[in-house]
């Protein structure tokens, strides 16, 4: 059950961090400035 | 203070200088292929790469290289807690250690999958042999491995123009344990071997007391995990009393050579990064910025330790004789004294190390402040193998961004235009560890279950909870000590800092890598700010010192600072 438990927990840091990588994705702007990243 | 501590700091100063160049060279031809290790270890190479099906010739943009490095660590901690909740049933376990528990087994296979090395736990009395080896140093070696695979990744951000890969991370990794790690732990832990470190798979001997009780002496495979723990700037002793323990560190030999084995690859580098810039001068002004503040470091916690406690009475004698070491001893080894114990505390925070050789806890309080901003700081002080270079590096980017600010130029440093995007991510980086270094200390100030790990009251127990949070965000790894951390609630809340001191940091390095790598080269302009003299090196030292001073001096005043203060005015906690 807390086996159970400690896992659930490691898989939403792993989620939390690879959603990050996403956020910064999202936060680099192209080159040129952020209103000329494409849709 | 005596001419032997002094001396004791200049040669260990003198042998940390000299093994920048040659080995920030190595590491070099190692991670090109182009060492002879590397030449004759090829076909182990392309064996691994066979076998895990991985193409070494495909590099990776900086969003893959990212999700390849969380992959393998989150791998890598499911694999250590399994062989924690299973050590029962494993074979190398002559002590009969039984399961650890689940909480405890996170907070452990977190901590060494992100090189912290933090330690709820007794080495001698919770794990066996064979979880020892298979999974505390091989963790070791896989976490130093990634965090020199990630500051390769940033320089080749610098280095690169209009490129779109950082380098693949499974040769990087594979290439800094085979022929960096690898190597070098062989020498050191024979060199522990000479000194007297066990190196055995034999269960430990009971001695029989004066008293005529039995008294276990624990050994085990000490040696070959000690190379690493310290190499790897991971720090996680064998046994609890790390390498305060004869085991550990046997003589004063061993001692220096742990501590130029803990600042090694940290140091080197910043040589590394100047030759893959193309400018040698750029990574010696790195390494002089972390001199200067490392020196400064610990002629401020030698002082403090050397002055002795001013609440003792008169009569107490704390002066430096033949018959002792004199000074604050208080939870210091008699055979190490002040001047080598507070080397050894500034060197192990001022890393990412962790390892101890005396009690933190027991330090004066304003040293107790200096190994807490060294950890503060951001691991830039030499920091970890990689993450000291990629954490300065963090900071250059903003030194640069301020001068550039000041002076109404735009920011660029080693001909890269440095923009939004690199400053954004530099940013979010720093502060990162800063929100769970103080965000963490304050839950566990107003829960009972915080409160009730504190051995001490006032400003001391404060800073107990205020240097393991540090430690752990800081993947630094050493304890304050007093802090009774294993509980739920520290176990988890713990895991949680050191998960994302490592993992959230090296994103947004990553990112930058990544932005950096598709610009082109700027041509020198006249007037740009070299950053390669000692005008750059101050700028980026006031910067590093002044972020971390505006960010946890609150913090600081309430612990460290107001137990000086407290303590001068006789009152003690």
């Amino acid at each position: 059950m807390f086996d159970l438990l400690m896992v659930v927990l490691l898989a939403v840091m792993f989620l939390a961090a690879a959603g990050y990588i996403r956020v910064c994705d999202a936060l680099i702007e192209p080159p040129g400035g952020a209103e000329e990243k494409p849709e | 203070m005596t001419w032997q501590g002094w001396l004791q700091l200049a040669i260990f100063a003198l042998l940390t200088t000299a093994a920048v160049k040659p080995l920030g060279g190595y590491i070099l031809r190692c991670v090109d292929g182009r060492s002879s290790l590397a030449r004759l270890g090829a076909p182990i190479e392309t064996g691994i790469y066979r076998l895990a099906g991985i193409d070494p010739t495909r590099e990776q943009g900086w969003a893959e290289y990212a999700i390849a490095l969380l992959w393998f660590h989150v791998v890598g901690i499911v694999a250590l807690y399994a062989l924690q909740r299973l050590q029962a049933v494993l074979p190398l376990n002559p002590q009969h250690m039984g399961s650890v528990a689940p909480d405890l087994a996170l907070n452990t296979a977190v901590s060494f999958a992100t090189n912290t090395s933090w330690q709820s736990y007794a080495g001698e009395a919770t794990l066996g042999y064979f979880v020892q080896m298979t999974g505390i140093t091989v963790q070791s070696f896989l976490s130093a491995a990634s965090g020199v695979a990630v500051a390769l990744a940033l320089v080749r951000g610098f280095a690169r123009r209009s490129a779109a890969t950082i380098g693949s991370f499974w040769v990087d990794v594979t290439r800094v344990t085979l022929y960096v790690l690898l190597p070098l732990c062989v020498v050191a832990a024979l060199f522990l071997v000479w000194q007297g470190v066990p190196q055995t798979l034999q269960p430990y001997v009971i001695a029989t007391t004066l008293e005529g009780a039995d008294q276990p002496i624990a050994l085990g495979p000490v040696a070959s995990q000690e190379a690493i723990k310290l190499l790897s700037g991971d720090g996680g002793g064998f046994f609890n009393a790390n390498s305060a323990h004869p085991f550990e560190n046997p003589t004063a030999l061993s001692g220096l050579v742990e501590m130029l084995l803990i600042f090694l690859l940290g140091v080197a580098l910043t040589s590394t990064f100047g030759r893959m810039v193309g400018d040698r001068r750029q990574g010696w002004a790195l390494y002089a910025a972390m001199a200067a503040m490392f020196l400064v470091g610990v002629v401020v916690v030698y002082r403090a330790e050397a002055l002795g406690n001013p609440t003792f009475p008169a009569a107490v004698d704390q002066r430096v004789s033949s018959e002792q070491a004199g000074g604050n001893m208080e939870g210091k080894e008699v055979r190490f004294g002040v001047a080598q114990s507070t080397l050894f505390a500034t060197v192990s925070t001022a890393s990412s190390d962790g390892a101890i050789d005396s009690m933190h806890d027991s330090f004066m309080p304003l040293s107790g402040l200096v190994l807490m901003a060294n950890m503060m700081l951001d691991e830039v002080i030499v920091g970890g193998p990689g993450s000291g270079l990629f954490g300065i590096l963090l900071f250059a980017i903003v030194a640069v961004f301020i001068a550039g600010l000041m002076i109404g130029r735009t920011p660029e440093y080693l001909g890269n235009k440095i923009e939004a995007n690199e400053v954004k991510m530099a940013m979010l980086a720093l502060l990162i560890v800063p929100a769970f270094i103080l965000g963490l200390p304050a839950v566990a100030a107003v829960l009972p279950a915080g409160l009730a790990g504190l051995s001490n009251a006032g400003p001391h127990g404060f800073s107990e909870m205020l240097y393991a949070y540090t430690s752990g965000a800081a993947t630094n790894g050493s304890a304050f000590a007093g802090l009774n951390a294993d509980t739920p609630f520290y176990n988890l809340t713990l895991a949680a800092a050191m998960f994302a001191g490592r993992f959230l940091v090296i994103v947004p390095v990553l990112c930058i890598a990544g932005t950096l790598v598709t610009k082109g080269r700027l041509q020198p302009a006249a007037g740009a700010m070299p950053t390669h003299g000692p005008l750059f090196v101050g700028l980026l030292v006031g910067t590093i010192v002044i972020v971390g001073g505006l960010t946890f001096f609150p913090a600081l005043a309430l612990g460290p600072v107001a137990e000086h203060f407290a303590m001068l005015a006789g009152r003690v906690f």
